[in-house]
């Protein structure tokens, strides 16, 4: 280290004479000189745009995936999917192993009765114009447990009172307020629902509160009950477990593919929400990613063939040098710091191109990526999941398809890519900074060394 | 200074100095066998027809160039067999070089210029500029030219600023090859009127490479190359 020192500072603390020098051969050919650096520069823009819309491909699918969720759904094998048969059976047995697999956080079990496919509006007990807003789905859950919707969103009591342990096998329900308040009934009342074929009245004991259109039409009922009722005796169709981490998804499906078999299906939210989307985004990351390697890349080979055409030039000056005392190391550090400065002014241009006309070329991008067909079937294949997205989003509007994604209006294209910016940050500005200095360095060195292992005598001979 | 230490004493002993180039299979001779001594203050002049081997005489003299055989000592100090890394430190302490088209940096001023081998010997840079504006005006270079490029300077004043450079660290051998070469006769004579004084003056022994007898007849030796031999050596 302290050599090093000793290659950049004398003993006064001064610049020695060959970074000096260095630093002020770089506008010996002044036209050159602005041409390296447009050239650079141009570079460091691309890389700098790469960089911020990298960024921002990156931060849109950390918050696409937050707002995912980690539900991992397992169902009798056919049962997946949006048009679904949602009450094939599942073996109960199969909780426990669920339960037991490395990364997930917890399972629950639940008996889906789709009332819709025993024709529209059987059961109810009001078939009127409200019809449309009736409910369509039993869900089956633990009494005392969470009450969770199709999709895996949980909803909580408002009015009355949740399911309770000692309900298991009683005819009680919860349901929306929604609905309630369009059939007129609330907690206490009576509830008639169609269960195999013969009328039953439930007791509402309590309401919940969503703005989900799906939630809005499940009725909650214990999950012994609708065993009972709707002969699953000992089965279930469906469990919907959660992961610990939205990273630990992938890994816990895989492991419960591999221990489930054939005895169920296992799916995700992350699959059925992100799927191609998340492949689409990601592949335009990498080729983000790509590009901007490749124009630091050119960067750098930009700096070595000038640096070595220099060399080439100076060729009996470093003859000269060498003559009246230079070492190698003194050659070597005045070409390294003559290059590494080049980079430098390319990563000042770059930052200035950037700001002329690089971020509306990463906008441009962006919205080309948003605009994409692989984000238009991303959107599309979200499916059943779209109301919950907007839920857990933070967002709350609808839009045509019955999905709501916050950031779709407007563009109608897209899960949320619409709020994609390239910014500049201070961490891109210091990365490409230093990229390009390093790459400045290191394009010169082969150049630099070159110079430095010159015979003398043959270049002076030369002239 | 060194030099001014050197005069009258022996600088330079060359003993049966040589120096063979490989090309291809077969191997040429540049010099060889060549012999001579020079004292602290003697100015002598290298003649010989091109190819006579006068430039690979002083390349071996200024350590550009190792000898394949014989040997070399400045001040009694050998100069043959040493390393690269000495081989540096000798030209920057033992030897001065000035050349026929001057080799001046273009981006530098003719102070940092003179005052470059100093600061490339790792010398305070304030003692390397003050000793390089003493040897500008030994040199003769007035101090209102000291702060001009190169490129604002005539061929004499250049010349006189290679000049000042060989000499700022104060070498016992000054080596110049074709030194007036580029030059008109007036300010030919001017630089070798300079060297011829460094010689006087300052003890320094002056080695010049000249095809112009009319510049060697001013020297204390006339050392005569021919096939890579020394074939006379006359004062």
């Amino acid at each position: 280290m302290t050599a090093l020192a000793g290659r950049i500072w004398n003993a006064e603390g001064c610049l020695l004479t060959n970074v000096r020098r260095g630093l002020r051969n770089i506008m010996r050919n002044r036209t050159r000189t602005i041409m390296v650096t447009v050239l650079l520069g141009i570079s460091c823009a691309l890389a700098l745009t790469m960089l911020t819309a990298g960024d921002a491909l990156d931060a849109e699918i950390a918050r696409i995936e937050a707002g995912v969720g980690t539900l991992i759904e397992v169902a009798a094998p056919g049962s997946a999917g949006f048009f679904a048969t949602f009450d094939l059976p599942l073996d109960q047995d199969l909780l426990a192993v669920v339960e037991a697999t490395p990364g997930i956080e917890s399972a629950h079990p639940l008996a889906m009765i789709s009332l819709l496919r025993r024709g529209f509006g059987a059961g109810l007990q009001i078939p009127t114009a409200e019809t449309r807003a009736a409910p369509r789905l039993v869900m089956g859950v633990v009494p005392g447990g969470p009450l969770l919707v199709q999709g895996g969103s949980e909803v909580d009591v408002v009015a009355g009172r949740n399911l309770e342990p000692a309900d298991d096998g009683e005819l009680v329900a919860v349901l929306s307020r929604q609905y309630a308040d369009l059939a007129g009934i609330g907690p206490g009342d009576v509830l008639t629902l169609l269960a195999s074929e013969e009328e039953r009245e439930f007791v509402v004991a309590g309401l919940f509160d969503s703005d989900q259109i799906l939630a809005n039409r499940t009725v909650f009922v214990p999950l012994g009950t609708v065993q009972e009722l709707w002969d699953l005796e000992g089965v279930l169709t469906h469990i919907y477990a959660f992961a610990e981490t939205i990273h630990a998804v992938d890994d816990a499906k895989a492991l419960l593919l591999v221990q489930l078999g054939e005895q169920g299906e296992v799916s995700t939210q992350k699959d059925a929400m992100l799927g191609r989307l998340d492949d689409s985004l990601s592949g335009m990351t990498a080729a983000i990613r790509t590009t901007l390697v490749l124009s630091l890349m050119v960067a750098g080979v930009v700096v070595m063939f000038v640096m070595m055409m220099t060399v080439r030039e100076r060729a009996t000056e470093i003859g000269v040098l060498k003559a009246i005392g230079a070492a190698r190391a003194d050659i070597v550090s005045q070409f390294a710091t003559e290059s590494t400065a080049l980079g430098m002014a390319g990563a000042v241009a770059g930052l200035a191109g950037f700001l002329l006309g690089g971020r509306v070329l990463g906008m441009s991008i962006l919205q080309r990526v948003t605009a994409s067909p692989a984000t238009d079937i991303g959107q599309r294949e979200m499916g059943r999941f779209g109301e919950m997205i907007s839920e857990r989003l933070g967002g709350g509007g609808m839009l045509g398809g019955g999905i709501g994604i916050p950031g779709l209006q407007g563009s109608g294209l897209g899960l949320s890519l619409g709020g994609l910016d390239a910014v500049l940050t201070w961490n891109s500005v210091v990365l490409i900074a230093g990229l390009a200095c390093l790459l400045g360095l290191a394009g010169g060195l082969l150049p630099a060394i070159y110079a430095a292992n010159l015979k003398p005598a043959e270049v002076l001979r030369r002239g | 200074m060194a030099s001014e230490q050197a005069k009258g004493q022996k600088v330079l002993r060359v003993r049966d100095l040589g120096r063979e180039y490989r090309l291809g299979a077969h191997r040429v001779s540049a010099l060889r066998e060549t012999s001579f001594e020079l004292a602290g203050g003697e100015l002598a002049a290298l003649v010989g027809p091109s190819g006579s081997g006068k430039t690979t005489l002083l390349n071996l003299l200024a350590g550009l160039e190792t000898p394949t055989s014989g040997e070399m000592y400045v001040l009694e100090q050998p100069v043959h067999g040493l390393s690269e890394g000495q081989l540096t430190e000798y030209r920057r302490h033992r030897v001065g070089l000035v050349f026929q088209f001057f080799n001046l940096l273009p981006n530098l001023t003719a102070v940092e210029n003179v005052a470059l081998p100093l600061e490339l010997a790792r010398r305070p840079a304030t003692e390397a500029r003050a000793r390089a504006v003493e040897c500008l005006l030994l040199a003769g270079l007035p101090v209102e030219r000291h702060r001009h490029t190169p490129r604002r300077l005539s061929g004499g004043e250049q010349q006189r600023v290679a000049i000042a450079r060989a000499l700022v660290a104060g070498p016992p051998l000054l080596l110049a090859d074709e030194p007036t070469g580029n030059l008109d006769q007036t300010t030919g004579q001017a630089v070798m009127d300079l060297l011829r004084m460094l010689a006087r003056d300052q003890g320094t022994t002056v080695i010049v490479a000249t095809h112009n007898p009319d510049i060697a007849r001013q020297a204390d030796l006339v050392l005569q190359l021919k096939d890579g031999r020394l074939v006379g050596a006359a004062d």
